[in-house]
C-alpha cells in the first residue's frame, strides 16, 4: 500500500522530501535546487496528498523509511543502540548513595531494604526543614514586630 | 501575612470553589495527563494511585461545618493505603521518584498523628499539614515522566521495574 504510493511520486517530490527530512526549509531547499519556494511547497503538498499524510515531516520519513536512508536515523538507531548496551553491560555500576539519579546511577540493585530506609529518612529530613522553616518563620515575624 | 496568603488561597470567593481546590485540581489533571501520556509503567501506576487517593479523599472529608475538627478518619484510611502503595511501587521501580513520593506521602499523613495528639489543633493548620505535601508529589511525577523520557530518548528504552537480585 504504502510502497504503491511511494512509487506514485515524482522525482521533484523525492528530492524535495529528502531535503526536508534533513530539516532543511522550503527557502532553503529552493535556493539550493534553483526554485522557487512556492514550487518547492508544491512538490510536498502534492508528495503530502499522494501519500495520505497530513504533515511534510511524516512524509518525508515515510520516503525515508522505504529508501533505508534515514539521514542518520539508522546511525542514531546505532548510536542509541551501542549506549544502551554500555550503559548495560559496563562496568559494575556503584549503587547510589542518595536516592537521586546523579552521573546516571539508578536504584536497579538497591535492595528493598536499602530502599525503605531512604523513604524513612526523606521523610525525617522533610519533617525536620519543614519544623524548621516554620520556626524560623515565626521568629522572623516576632522578631520583625519588635 | 502568612494568614493573609493562606486566607488568599483557600477562602472561596462567591460564585467560585476555592483558589486552593482550582489550583490543586488543575495541576493534578496537568501531571496526570502528562504522566498518562508521556510516562512509563511506574509513572502510569503512581499516577493512578496519585488520582484515586485525591478523589477518595475529597469524598471521604466530613460535611462543611465539622470537616477536620476532629481526626479525619476516612482522609486518614486513604492516606494509609496510599502510603502502601506508594511504597509497594518504589521497593519495586526502577526509579528514584517513587521514593520521594512515597516519603511525601508519610510526613503528608503524619499531620493526622498531630491532631491525634494534640486535639487543639486549629482545623486549618490540621488541613494544612495534610494538604500541603500533595504539591511536592506533583512535582515529582512531573519530573519522574520527564526524566523518564529523556532516557527514551537517548536509550532507545527504560526499564520499569528492578532486577530481583544482582547479576554477578
Amino acid at each position: 500500500m504504502d510502497s504503491e504510493r511511494l512509487a506514485r511520486l515524482t522525482e521533484q517530490q523525492r528530492v524535495c522530501l529528502r531535503l526536508v527530512y534533513a530539516h532543511m526549509t522550503s527557502k532553503e531547499i529552493a535556493r539550493m535546487l534553483g526554485i522557487e519556494p512556492g514550487s518547492v511547497d508544491q512538490h510536498v503538498k502534492a508528495a503530502m496528498r499522494v501519500l495520505g499524510v497530513g504533515d511534510r515531516r511524516s512524509a518525508a520519513r515515510l520516503l525515508a523509511e522505504h529508501e533505508e536512508i534515514g539521514a542518520g536515523a539508522v546511525a542514531s538507531r546505532v548510536r542509541m543502540q551501542e549506549e544502551q548496551m554500555a550503559y548495560q553491560a559496563g562496568p559494575p555500576r556503584l549503587e547510589p548513595l542518595l536516592p537521586l539519579p546523579w552521573e546516571g546511577l539508578r536504584p536497579t540493585y538497591v535492595g528493598w531494604m536499602k530502599r525503605l530506609a531512604w523513604i524513612v529518612a526523606i521523610a525525617i529530613g522533610c519533617a525536620f526543614s519543614f519544623a524548621a522553616l516554620i520556626a524560623a518563620t515565626e521568629a522572623f515575624t516576632r522578631l520583625l514586630r519588635l | 501575612m502568612i494568614r493573609d496568603l493562606l486566607d488568599f488561597y483557600t477562602i472561596a470567593r462567591p460564585g467560585w470553589p476555592p483558589m486552593n481546590v482550582m489550583v490543586y485540581g488543575l495541576l493534578l489533571t496537568m501531571c496526570c495527563v502528562y504522566a498518562l501520556w508521556r510516562g512509563g509503567v511506574p509513572e502510569r501506576i503512581g499516577t493512578a494511585i496519585l488520582a484515586a487517593g485525591s478523589l477518595l479523599t475529597v469524598a471521604a472529608i466530613s460535611g462543611p461545618a465539622v470537616s477536620f475538627r476532629s481526626v479525619e478518619v476516612g482522609v486518614l484510611i486513604v492516606d494509609l493505603l496510599c502510603i502502601v502503595a506508594f511504597v509497594l511501587l518504589a521497593l519495586r521501580a526502577e526509579r528514584f521518584w517513587p521514593l520521594w513520593v512515597a516519603a511525601f506521602q508519610i510526613v503528608g499523613t503524619a499531620g493526622h498523628l498531630v491532631k491525634f495528639a494534640d486535639p487543639d489543633t486549629i482545623r486549618r493548620v490540621y488541613a494544612f499539614l495534610l494538604a500541603i505535601w500533595s504539591y511536592p508529589i506533583l512535582l515529582f511525577l512531573f519530573v519522574g515522566t520527564w526524566r523518564h523520557q529523556k532516557r527514551l530518548a537517548r536509550f532507545g528504552i527504560d526499564r520499569s521495574w528492578s532486577r530481583e537480585k544482582a547479576v554477578s
